[in-house]
């Protein structure tokens, strides 16, 4: 796998170094425990955060979870959220700061038949295109960067179930690629998606934030390092082991949540591209590159979200990566 | 637990012969089977729900991944056994703590408030308040003040506290004027007629009230497992919703429902071998409204006033507290100034004011259609309960299933069947009415007076007849305490419909306050929202005096 290869062979401090005892600490998910977590269950499990000198509890999350108001209240050091979100959070006066990214690239997608594939936004014109009432705003937004008049495009409003697009209904899906695919492919037909990402649609997801005074004080900054040291390590290891990811995830993690293998093992390999572009494989994991910040800004104003470059602080990955373009894993 | 002897004195009385003098020789035959083969009603009655549910799941949604099959889900609860006794075990847990904690403050709360009026005058809107406010928008409060499980216990014990508060209260009360009298004859405080009289008048009336809290706690734990949580049932839904795997879905759902209907099963058969003569009291003393200060209308105005103010003042001051106390940060805590800041002062508060009335309009009607459509029902079902055995031992198991019916995780799937209109709300708000007036109802319809009913008997009135004049008027009081809780149930349902499904009213408006970190806006909902379930509950006291006054029984 490029990211490990292509390190160079220099140990990297904070692991070399024998760990000093930085205490204990939260990190909110904002999900159930499943796959999308799978690099936090390896790190606890694999000892990549006591590693480093962190207890780190994984506090679980549901469909109804605020994640920014822990990370606030200080019961959370980080939070795993949305760009969009904690934009909003800070613009109503959370003390909030985005220090690194998950998912380089969102996941949203349009997701068409295999057979009649749409293969590019322009291929939606003159198409029913399915989209749920909450995503609607979003994909305004897309045809707005693409210059697709509304006019161009039929928008059907659906809900989640992606029966409609199988059936015929409709053409195209307003879908995550980690999600609906998965669906369909498990009814026995074959889809085609294309990431909106890829088309102008520039944002994070999977963001991880800490109370900003926290990144002025040495010890919790200290903390927030190694907490994402370990999360670093464990997401390497994620996608170089599927196999333990997928098993960590279904048989401990999420043992109670009626998992199963082969879906997390795939939604895993779905998430791996979104996790390791370019910007990652040339500076690490979770990189925040000037360039996106502000195409993330750009995209956020789209949506009617306020933002600023200021709003992400990429200090904690140089700091933690020094110049090198992965971690090690430990053996 | 407790000796009955004191209590039993005053109610031995005899269940006379008069259920014999039936009509109806068929129906004869069939309550002679039913006695025989009580189990033969609820296998009847649940047999016509599968019936049902299987036409509904074959010609109606067929195809459209919303409703499996009844066999479906047999195969579903029987692949899921591990998953299902796994999480079951957690949600059980968070439950009953929660109906442990929540129970025991609403009777100490109860026992206080017969002691001393002027606490309950000025604690009980308090009270009502807490289960007025929509949970699902204080949750975040919540998993920040409490951490790991405890916001679940603290859900459930919501979910309970106001009902037993209330039924317990109802039943204290209702204690017989003349023993009442006579301790008081004797030199005896308000104490000594609590301990002496009261709690054991008030145990029908509990036990009645503890019924509906055991699915009730269920369904708060549940509610809970939404915010977030490693296991449970409502964690284990979380995933079959996302993955569309309805069969799991609805296995969950209905193995949750079965756990709720055997805690109000359970408790049922508690409450009947405590309190055996809980069916025959012979009287119901006047309810609370009535019995109240013979002095002016001025002085009573007045009177309410000042412990409507006192009731506002204590809610400000703990509102406070709680914030200021717990050193919540006051980008999500918003303390009642900030609110009121928010509604009144500023360039943007005439437009805050009008969004959020507006916004209120909107789920105000959704929950009195939903109201209304759930209490009609509801008194139709308690009538032909307590006209028929048989119908009782049919219908109740199907009552009490609509009532475990975990609503969190339904509402998506009720909205994918109907839609996410009107129909979806009034549904949802109509099942959160339904139950607690049925069982109040029908309590009520069972405490006519036995002298009235041997009276009618004696003439040989027909059952519709002992019905009108007799049975429904002494039900009035019930139809009151239910709605003290349906109506603002009703509107709590409406609020979770639109939050959930619908994306229009207050409901919705708080869901995307809370999505947008819009904290004033989301608190100010939550304030209004309780505000008027209060002002509803107060509103159903008023209008119970003068009905009571003409139609309720007399002690």
């Amino acid at each position: 796998m490029p990211a490990t290869s292509t390190g160079s062979s220099t140990t990297v401090a904070s692991t070399a170094a024998v760990p000093k005892s930085l205490g204990a600490a939260g990190l909110q998910l904002d999900w159930i425990e499943d796959i999308e977590f799978a690099g936090s269950f390896i790190a606890k499990s694999n000892g990549y955060y006591s590693d480093n000198g962190i207890d780190v509890t994984l506090m679980a999350g549901g469909p109804t979870t605020a994640v920014e108001p822990i990370v606030v209240s200080g019961k959370a050091l980080v939070g795993i959220t949305g760009p969009d979100t904690v934009s909003q959070a800070i613009n109503n006066g959370a003390q909030l700061t985005i220090i690194g990214a998950s998912m380089q690239k969102a996941p949203q997608a349009i997701m068409s038949l295999a057979k009649t594939p749409i293969l590019n936004p322009q291929g939606m014109i003159k198409k029913r295109i399915g989209v749920q009432a909450s995503n609607l705003v979003a994909f305004n937004a897309f045809l707005k960067i693409n210059n697709i008049a509304a006019s161009q495009v039929t928008i059907v409003p659906v809900q989640f179930d992606p029966t409609p697009l199988a059936s015929g209904t409709v053409d195209g899906w307003y879908s995550f690629i980690t999600n609906e695919p998965f669906l369909l492919a498990a009814k026995g037909v074959a889809t085609h998606t294309f990431l909106m990402y890829d088309y102008g649609y520039r944002l994070y997801s999977g963001v991880y934030c800490v109370l900003t005074p926290n990144l002025q004080n040495a010890s919790k900054r200290a903390q927030i390092k190694a907490l994402m040291t370990g999360e670093i390590i464990g997401w390497e290891k994620a996608f170089d082991d599927p196999s333990l990811a997928a098993n960590l995830t279904v048989n401990v993690y999420g043992k109670t949540n009626g998992l199963d293998i082969p879906t997390q093992t795939k939604e895993l390999a779905a998430y791996e591209p979104l996790y390791r572009t370019a910007v990652t494989l040339a500076h690490g994991l979770m990189w925040m590159d000037a360039a996106e910040i502000s195409q993330n800004v750009n995209t956020l104003g789209l949506l009617g979200i306020k933002s600023a470059t200021s709003y992400f602080d990429n200090s904690v990955m140089q700091e933690i990566y020094q110049g090198q373009s992965s971690l090690p894993i430990p053996a | 637990m407790v000796s009955l002897d004191g209590a039993t004195s005053r109610h031995v009385d005899e269940r006379p012969g008069v259920e014999e003098s039936a009509t109806d020789e068929l129906e004869d035959a069939v309550r002679a089977a039913l006695k025989r083969f009580k189990w033969l009603g609820a296998v009847l009655g649940v047999t016509f729900l599968l019936v049902l549910w299987e036409l509904l799941a074959v010609f109606v949604f067929e195809g459209k991944h919303i409703m499996p099959t009844p066999l479906g889900v047999v195969g579903g609860l029987w692949q899921n056994r591990v998953l299902l006794r796994e999480n079951a075990g957690i949600t059980l847990s968070e439950a009953s703590q929660g109906w442990l904690w929540g129970n025991a403050l609403a009777i100490i709360l109860a026992l206080l408030f017969v002691v001393s009026p002027p606490v309950e005058a000025a604690l009980l809107r308090l009270a009502i308040a807490s289960y007025a406010m929509p949970v699902i928008a204080i949750a975040p409060i919540l998993n920040i003040v409490f951490g790991g499980d405890k916001p679940k216990v603290v859900l459930a014990a919501m979910s309970v506290f106001l009902t037993t508060l209330v039924g317990m209260s109802a039943g204290l009360r209702c204690a017989d004027r003349t023993s009442l009298d006579l301790v008081r004859a004797y030199g005896g405080g308000s104490w000594s007629a609590v301990t002496k009289v009261r709690l054991w008048a008030s145990l029908p009336s509990l036990f009645a009230a503890l019924r509906i809290a055991a699915p009730a706690a269920l369904l708060g734990a549940i509610i809970g497992e939404y915010l977030g949580g490693t296991s449970g049932l409502g964690v284990a839904m979380i995933n079959a919703e996302q993955s569309l795997d309805v069969t799991r879905v609805w296995s969950i759902a209905l193995f949750a429902s079965a756990l709720a209907g055997a805690g109000y099963a359970l408790t049922g058969l508690v409450a009947k071998y405590l309190t055996p003569w809980a069916t025959s009291v012979s009287t119901i003393g006047a309810p609370p409204a009535v019995g109240s200060s013979r002095r002016g209308r001025v002085y009573r105005a007045g009177r309410s006033m000042l412990f409507l103010l006192i009731s506002v003042g204590i809610t400000v001051l703990v509102w406070t507290a709680f914030v200021r106390l717990l050193h919540l940060n006051s980008y999500f805590a918003k303390t009642p100034l900030d609110v009121w800041k928010y509604l009144t002062q500023g360039q943007s508060a005439p437009g805050n004011r009008a969004i959020l009335l507006n916004e209120l309009t909107v789920t105000l009607r959704d929950a009195s259609l939903g109201y209304v459509f759930g209490t009609i029902l509801a008194v139709i079902a308690a009538m032909a309960v307590v006209t028929s055995r048989a119908v009782e031992t049919m219908f109740m198991p199907i009552a009490v299933v609509l009532r475990s019916v975990p609503l969190v995780a339904m509402t998506p799937l009720i909205a994918l069947a109907l839609g996410r209109g009107l129909l979806s709300v009034t549904i949802i708000a109509g099942i959160v009415t339904f139950f607690p007036t049925l069982v109040n109802v029908v309590q009520g319809l069972r405490s006519a007076s036995e002298e009235s009913l041997l009276l009618m008997r004696s003439y040989d009135a027909s059952r519709l007849t002992i019905l009108r004049k007799v049975q429904v008027p002494s039900a009035l009081p019930s139809l009151f305490s239910a709605a003290r809780i349906a109506a603002p149930g009703a509107l709590l349902g409406a609020v979770l419909a639109e939050w959930l499904s619908t994306g229009k009213g207050l409901g919705f408006y708080m869901l995307e306050a809370s999505t947008e970190s819009q904290y004033n806006a989301l608190w100010s909902g939550v304030t209004l929202i309780t505000v008027v379930s209060v002002a509803i509950y107060a509103v159903v006291g008023v209008i119970e005096v003068p009905i009571l006054r003409r139609f309720g029984p007399q002690g």
